[in-house]
């Protein structure tokens, strides 16, 4: 469905180049769970934008559906966005001026009355309910990022990418951030870029990424096994 | 160094400081190069072209065929008197940059007194030669060369210009060119004294030239004992006096415009300085902790303000005054009016604006200052530009279905920016659209003087009276319905306040036969008293004139001991009011007719008999284009109402277009100002817009976005400027007009078009300025910075 091919990001810095990531392959398949691992500056944020058509690689294609955004003008990614995919960031980079409600009414694909009740059922399933009228400065990080989720569900995307979702927040409240975004799984996929290796527990595929390289690729059976006790 | 001084903030915060001394510069040099411009158009021009006035005085009768022996023996006799001369004159208009006619005599000297009035004046030959005894020559100063555009050996008389020459009945002929102190136009006394053209257009009087340092005495003499219903004196007091008034009425349009212009750039500083106070919330919260006073605060704040805005009203000054001597030197100059100096009127006008500011950002500071909770502020750490909104209204207005991205769910949100945005618009566009309003009101109420012509024609002679054969060939023509012999002359002017305060209003002297067709055809009905008699000195006067200068029915005019208002003309034999019409109701429909009989007038004429054309039904079309094609010509001038309605748009036109030149300054500032605010609010929403760009919205939706808020706010303003504008004119036509027997045309669209740059040019910057930054966003830059 997403799939990435020798993605390679190079950026100036002062007279040389660094290079953030070298020939990164990557796929993505319908309601997967994938998690991005490494430590801060490997170029895991870097790579998510580029999966979302934030950014454009320096080398290397990126795929949805076999359509390249190389040949994909910018409104045209910028759609995807709109469309096709969620964005789940560390900061809520919720609007500030906007209630909870209007905020997730920001991603509907109509502003219309039925999105309105879409929108307080997910902000209800949420457990925010009674905090549709809130503004962001009213509510806990927790409650803001939760209502960043809701934002990245409500038009049903068909990948969510979150950005350390958990980064900011207590250890209690980013599981239950996590399990939120784990639900999504049945609608669509979740594409997650952490440092914290415990909140891609549950994830399908692992990639661990150390300066701008992948290092390992784990998946379930991978992971069961090299936790089992010799 | 002390870091807490206005001038190290300035210095670290430069692009500030320049943006607010940018914002000042601007307004004060727009407000000063419209000020001044208006001064050197409309005012100046008629001291510099009256200043040989300052050298010697004139005395002449009025009314009178001579001045009275004993008093022309009293003058000659004074004391205080170096000189006093002969001379006779004519004049001439001079039109200035603005259009507007100003009257410069050509004073006749005996060839004896030429060298001494030369000399008395500091003038002298600087090309050709002086006028020769009895000849038709004239020497004119170098700028009134200019102005009028000759060149030494041309002729000019009326059939070149109407307007400019209207007395120069028979072609004189410029022999020489003067430069020096003052302007001046001579030419031979006994020329004019002789010339049978002349007769009946020249005035004759005394020059007088005053012992040095006793002008003022001699100034004093000649307006106190000398000065009297039957002689006038020309002093440079006296001319003072007249252009004092056409000053008072700068300052009664200037004042308004320059208080809305700096309202609204205090508004917008005034925003900039809540920006900037924003952000440095922590700074004052901290500084207050440590034991700074809150007054002390509020004033190292307002003096941040005050130095950039000193800044930016010296720097306004000084490029207008750059802008002034390019203009005078490119523009004025090679019409004759070229700055003597540069115009200090404007200086208080420009003062207002910083004092505004500067008092604003003092009162802003206080009161932000004085509400500040240091506490808050140290705890909470550096806010976000967003206000918090007090809960229970911002949920109030959060409930219902939600709209997140609709403009008017963001100024709901951000009242205050809307507020400043609203009314800074809304300032200007009243600011700069107020003149225009004004001028259009006196244009509309001029329309009855045009409406003359709506059912006639006139064939006026303007070199000699008109042929028999010529009268006789338009009698015949088969599109002529009749044809009225009349001597027209003006023995009342008409007030239209504020810009036009004399209007000629042009009395027909028709025999009572015509006068009655006449008031048949423009269906006239008296409201008082009855149409003059065949041979009195009766005259009937349209309702608006009675009305204006509040004439009643057997009220004298032209009586100079008695004048019918304050600065009536006097005339040979005042004319008794003995019949005021009822007013038509509509404004296409009035008329300021007024009539007199023809026998009575005749012995008095000043000029030839003119003649009313009148057409057939249906024929005026046809009449018209036969009396241009046939008629019209040398020594006879045809006055439709097609041509002397594109005369009078000619005229107006160019008054608009030298406003519209001085507005378009204003303007521009205010278009730049705005935007520039505009711009600064948008800046401010930068992480809002990377996250929405983030969140899939393109560039393209996001610019419509912030224009549709724009759209939003500048409709607002233009809306809430059409009402200003719509109560303006209320009030000039029910608080202004209406009192003195006048009409504007509320459907004239002329001037509401004024209203139209300010929002447009602002909506056209802001597109502009917008699409750049948005172009520009790079939205993981940004969510990278705040992360």
């Amino acid at each position: 469905m997403l799939h990435g091919e020798n993605l390679t990001l190079q950026y100036k810095d002062g007279e040389g180049l660094v290079e953030a990531l070298h020939e990164i392959s990557f796929a993505a398949e319908d309601h997967q769970f994938i998690g991005i691992l490494g430590p801060s500056g490997c170029g895991k944020s870097s790579l998510l934008y580029m999966l979302s058509g934030l950014r454009k690689p320096t080398r290397g294609e990126v795929y949805l559906d076999d359509r390249p955004y190389g040949k994909m003008s910018e409104t045209e990614r910028t759609g995807l966005r709109r469309t096709e995919f969620g964005f789940v960031f560390q900061q809520h980079f919720l609007i500030n001026y906007l209630t909870a409600l209007e905020n997730v009414m920001v991603s509907a694909p109509m502003q219309d009355k039925a999105h309105a009740e879409q929108a307080k059922a997910l902000l209800a399933d949420l457990g925010l309910g009674n905090k549709l009228h809130r503004f962001p400065y009213e509510l806990s990080g927790g409650e803001r990022q939760r209502v960043a989720i809701a934002r990245a569900m409500i038009h049903r995307p068909r990948v969510i990418f979150a950005d350390e979702p958990t980064g900011l927040l207590d250890r209690r409240t980013g599981l239950q951030v996590m399990a939120l975004l784990r639900g999504y799984r049945e609608q669509g996929s979740l594409i997650a870029v952490t440092h914290n290796p415990e909140i891609l527990a549950e994830a399908d595929l692992i990639m661990k990424l150390r300066d701008g390289q992948i290092v390992a690729v784990e998946d379930r059976v991978t992971r069961q096994s090299a936790a089992r006790p010799a | 160094m002390n870091p807490l001084s206005p001038f190290t903030y300035a210095f670290r915060h430069k692009g500030l400081s320049l943006v607010l001394a940018a914002v000042l510069a601007l307004t004060v040099m727009g407000l000063y190069l419209f000020i001044g411009l208006a001064q050197e158009t409309y005012i100046a021009p008629a001291f510099t072209i009256n200043r040989y006035l300052t050298k010697f005085s004139l005395v002449q009768p009025d009314q009178v065929p001579a001045l009275d022996p004993d008093i022309a023996a009293g003058i000659r006799t004074h004391p205080d008197a170096a000189q006093v001369l002969p001379q006779n004159d004519i004049r001439i208009k001079v039109a200035n940059i603005g259009g507007a006619n100003i009257p410069f005599r050509l004073i006749g000297l005996k060839e004896t007194d030429t060298d001494a009035v030369l000399k008395q004046s500091g003038v002298s030959l600087k090309e050709g030669r002086l006028p020769r005894p009895g000849t038709n020559e004239v020497a004119l100063s170098e700028e009134i060369v200019a102005a009028l555009r000759l060149k030494i050996g041309e002729t000019f008389d009326r059939t070149k210009d109407e307007k400019a020459y209207t007395n120069i009945v028979s072609p004189l002929q410029l022999a020489g060119v003067l430069a020096g102190e003052v302007r001046l136009g001579i030419m031979s006394y006994d020329y004019l004294a002789q010339s049978e053209s002349y007769r009946g257009f020249v005035a004759e009087g005394l020059l007088v030239i005053a012992r040095p340092g006793r002008e003022a005495a001699v100034e004093e003499y000649l307006l106190q004992s000398v000065r009297s219903p039957e002689i006038k004196t020309y002093t440079y007091r006296s001319v003072s006096e007249q252009v004092a008034k056409d000053q008072q009425l700068l300052y009664v349009l200037g004042i308004p415009i320059v208080l809305l212009v700096a309202a609204a750039i205090t508004l917008v500083i005034g925003a900039i300085n809540r920006l900037a106070f924003t952000r440095r919330l922590a700074e004052f919260g901290t500084l207050h902790a440590m034991g700074y006073r809150r007054g002390g605060l509020a004033l190292r704040l307002a003096l941040e303000t005050a130095g950039p805005a000193v800044v930016g009203w010296i720097t306004g000054i000084l490029l207008a005054w750059g802008g002034m001597a390019a203009v005078s030197r490119a523009v004025y100059a090679p019409h004759g009016f070229g700055f003597e100096s540069l115009p200090m009127t404007a200086l208080p006008f420009v003062t207002i604006v910083p004092l505004m500011v500067i008092g604003s950002a003092l009162l802003t500071a206080a009161r932000a200052l004085g509400r500040m909770d240091p506490v808050a502020v140290v705890e909470r750490g550096q806010l976000t530009l967003e206000a918090e909104p007090s809960g229970s209204a911002a949920r109030r207005s959060a409930a219902g279905h939600p709209r997140p991205l609709a403009a008017w769910t963001y100024y709901r949100r951000h009242a205050r920016q809307g507020a400043v945005q609203f009314g800074a618009t809304l300032l200007l566009i009243l600011g700069t659209g107020l003149l225009f309003f004004i001028f259009a009101a006196g244009a509309d109420a001029m329309q009855p003087g045009l409406n003359v012509f709506s059912r006639v024609s006139a064939v006026s002679p303007n070199k000699g009276p008109l042929e028999p054969s010529l009268i006789e060939r338009i009698r015949e023509n088969p599109a002529v319905a009749r044809v009225i012999g009349v001597y027209t002359f003006s023995p009342v002017k008409i007030s239209i306040p504020p810009m036009f305060p004399n209007q000629p209003v042009e009395t027909l002297c028709v025999t009572a036969g015509d006068m009655g067709y006449l008031v048949d055809l423009y269906r006239l009905e008296l409201a008082q008293g009855r149409l003059p008699q065949a041979g009195t000195n009766e005259v009937v006067i349209s309702w608006a004139v009675s009305k204006n200068r509040n004439i009643h029915l057997g009220d004298v005019i032209g009586d100079p001991e008695h004048p019918v208002y304050s600065g009536a003309p006097s005339l040979p034999i005042p004319i008794v009011v003995s019949g005021i019409f009822a007013p038509a109701g509509t404004l296409s429909k009035e008329t300021w007719l007024s009539f007199m009989s023809l026998e009575y007038v005749e012995p008095y004429r000043q000029s030839d008999l003119s003649l009313i054309v009148i057409p057939r039904a249906g024929q005026r079309a046809a009449l018209n284009d036969w009396l241009e094609k046939e008629i019209s010509g040398e020594g006879r001038l045809v006055l439709t109402h097609e041509n002397q309605r594109a005369a009078f748009q000619k005229e107006m036109g160019s008054m608009l277009f030298t406003f519209s030149l001085m507005e378009c300054v204003i303007a521009l500032v205010a278009a730049l100002t705005l935007a520039g605010l505009h711009y600064l609010f948008v800046a401010g929403r930068e992480a809002e817009l990377a996250t929405l760009h983030a969140l899939g919205f393109t560039r393209r939706q996001l610019t419509g976005r912030i224009l549709g808020e724009m759209f939003f706010t500048v409709c607002a303003a233009w809306s809430a400027g059409l009402a200003g504008c719509l109560a303006v004119l209320v009030f000039l036509q029910y608080g202004l007009l209406a009192s003195v027997g006048l009409q504007l045309n509320f459907f004239n669209p002329a001037p509401w078009l004024a209203t139209l740059p300010i929002p447009a040019a602002v909506l056209a910057a802001g597109a502009g300025l917008t699409a750049w930054m948005l172009s520009r966003l790079d939205p993981i830059s940004i969510l990278e910075r705040r992360t």
